[in-house]
């Protein structure tokens, strides 16, 4: 499927502001499910912009605006073609076995992810007969977060850890990305977390046919389709890594598009940043995502 | 101009400062041991372990005390460790600072960390430490000929002469105990080691100009310390930073002058209406440890107010220095 998506961030500040510096993780990530057609990345005002890939091989760009400024606007746009039609389906090569460091990495806490007893309870249950059971075991985990867990925006933050989730069990796609990668760790089962996209059908009638007609849209509404959007990958033997969305109870496959993967969110934040200054800001997100 | 910048070149300027003071300090000890000749007695080097920052355990072996100044990486104050992070500095504010300056610098650098300098300098010691001297004043001259004379100027004049007023008050000190061991009939080799003290502050051919050669220890600690127009003078060097600060201060501060300009405007009104009988009087050491720790208290304020952007207590900080995180973006 092709895929058209716009993101845009926007800051801005009640008075001049100096000396900003963003981190910005939006893509483009290449890999066997996902091939990037056309990529571009602004900035204003009149922002220098440095590419560079992190740690964990993601592209990233570092904006700054040294000069006193009132707003910060980046955004990207591109087109993506996504290749994983059956994500149920045994890869015709058996995935290597991750390396040492990947395993560290991907099982061991993170800083939004840190051990809870809580998540050992609710995953032992699932824990694998065999290593090949381990991709039911993780559905298993992913629809358990989905049932137990109610979406509801307002009452997580960007900074909420697992632990505030489960004590809330209210959340959004982040905190039950974070729930799911807690839950697979705790069976020793290696995830890690995307940051990314989900493309909506009912966006895709929307776009095409114009507000008026958006009735008769007919394609499933996804949760997360207003803003970026988050799931867990985890790492079976038999399938090499596959995206799980807790959010929507989904295994991700060509709806889901990939812009940045890491341990937890606090690896991937699409943007974040410092300046100085002392004045009122505001954010501003804007994703459009829709089939192309 | 970001504090960042101003920090680094504030300290740029104060450890070249210093690499020239330690390395005139080296050379002329070291004529000082050539005229004094075989007198066994006379320990001329253990002293300056007391005039740099810090001392080691005792030690009076001579070329140890040498190496301590010049290259021991664990001494702050070190010709070395000085050139060292006055680079580190300049490399940091790189596109700050003209490339002539740079180079000098580097080069300067390059000379001294190269593997032959340490035999280099015990194998002709005048010769390495004027060289050092030399290149360390050309990066001075550079500055003061390859940058605009805006706040980055000013930040380096202000490193360039606290630095030069401590450290005149430093060589002050090492020698005072020469006043108050007997003034009345001074010895021959003591004219010498007035002379040296001259020497060490590169002042000695200034000063015969002024008053002829006679040595008389109260005129050199009065020329040193009180001449309104020599550069190497703590009474000079006090004004020429008194005048970079006021040139980095806003125009609106004139009127409520911040803890900084305070400071360094009583020291220097102090140092200018001081009489030299009045020094002797009061004791040169207590003149000369008061003169020091304001200087360091300058330093202080300057560091919090322009080089960390700490706000003053009272005062709410400045809306373009705080820094701030920006929001950042949940994934719904």
């Amino acid at each position: 499927m092709h895929v058209a998506l716009s993101h845009l961030t926007r800051l801005e500040y009640g008075a001049e502001v100096t000396e900003g510096v963003m981190d910005v993780r939006l893509g483009p990530l290449s890999d066997a499910h996902q091939r990037w057609l056309r990529f571009d990345l602004r900035a204003a005002p009149n922002a220098a912009v440095h590419g560079y890939t992190d740690g964990f091989l993601n592209a990233a760009h570092l904006v700054s605006l040294r000069r006193p400024h009132r707003y910060v606007e980046v955004v990207s746009r591109g087109e993506v073609e996504t290749l994983l039609d059956d994500p149920f389906a045994l890869p015709e090569q058996a995935p290597a076995p991750l390396g040492r460091a990947e395993r560290a990495d991907y099982l061991l806490p993170s800083p939004l992810v840190a051990p809870d007893g809580r998540l050992e309870e609710l995953a032992a249950p699932f824990r694998p007969r065999s290593p090949e059971h381990t991709f039911e075991a993780v559905q298993g985990l992913m629809s358990l977060v989905y049932r137990e867990f109610a979406y509801e925006q307002e009452v997580t933050q960007v900074s909420s850890t697992v632990s505030d989730v489960i004590s809330e069990r209210r959340g959004v796609c982040q905190d039950f990305a974070h729930v799911l990668i807690g839950l697979c760790r705790a069976i020793g089962v290696p995830a890690r977390y995307v940051s990314g996209y989900i493309v909506s059908l009912e966006q895709q009638q929307s776009q095409r046919l114009g507000s008026m007609q958006q009735s008769q849209s007919s394609g499933p509404t996804y949760r997360g389709s207003g803003a970026s959007h988050a799931w867990a990958e985890a790492f079976t033997p038999t399938h090499g890594w596959r995206g799980f969305d807790p959010t929507n109870n989904l295994v991700a496959s060509t709806h889901h598009v990939k812009m940045a993967i890491g341990r937890d969110y606090h690896d991937v934040s699409p943007t974040r940043g410092a300046y100085r200054g002392n004045a009122e800001e505001h954010l501003t997100v804007d994703v459009d995502v829709h089939p192309a | 101009m970001l504090s960042r910048v101003a920090e680094q070149i504030f300290w740029l300027s104060r450890h070249i400062e210093r690499s020239i003071a330690v390395s005139r300090l080296i050379d002329v000890t070291l004529h000082l041991g050539l005229d004094a000749g075989d007198d066994e007695a006379l320990d001329l080097w253990s002293p300056l372990l007391g005039s740099t920052n810090g001392s080691p355990a005792e030690s009076v072996e001579p070329s140890a005390v040498r190496y301590y100044l010049a290259f021991e990486p664990a001494n702050p104050s070190a010709l070395l460790s000085c050139i060292r992070n006055a680079r580190g500095a300049a490399r940091e504010v790189r596109e700050s600072i003209s490339s002539e300056m740079w180079e000098q610098l580097n080069t300067l650098y390059l000379a001294v960390v190269e593997p032959g300098s340490k035999q280099q300098a015990e194998d002709d010691p005048h010769l390495f430490y004027k060289r050092v001297r030399e290149g360390a004043q050309a990066v001075q001259g550079l500055a003061d000929s390859t940058l605009v004379h805006g706040e980055g100027w000013h930040f380096f004049c202000l490193g360039m002469y606290l630095e030069r007023a401590d450290n005149v008050a430093r060589v002050l000190t090492l020698e005072s105990h020469l006043l108050t061991a007997g003034s009345s009939s001074m010895r021959e080799d003591e004219t010498v080691r007035w002379l040296a003290v001259l020497r060490s502050c590169g002042s000695a051919e200034a000063y015969a100009r002024y008053y002829s050669l006679r040595v008389e220890p109260a005129r050199v600690i009065e020329f040193l310390l009180l001449n309104p127009l020599f550069p190497q003078s703590i009474r000079y060097s006090l004004n020429a930073a008194w005048l970079a600060l006021r040139g980095i201060t806003a125009a609106d501060e004139e009127d409520h002058p911040n803890p900084a300009v305070r400071a360094l405007g009583r020291l220097r009104a102090m140092v200018q209406h001081t009489a030299i009988d009045e020094v002797l009087e009061g004791g040169l050491d207590t003149f000369l440890s008061d003169v020091q720790r304001r200087t360091w208290e300058v330093a202080d304020h300057i560091t919090r107010i322009y080089l960390r952007d700490q706000g003053l207590q009272g005062r709410p900080m400045p809306a373009a220095r705080a820094a701030m995180i920006m929001a950042a973006q949940q994934q719904q």
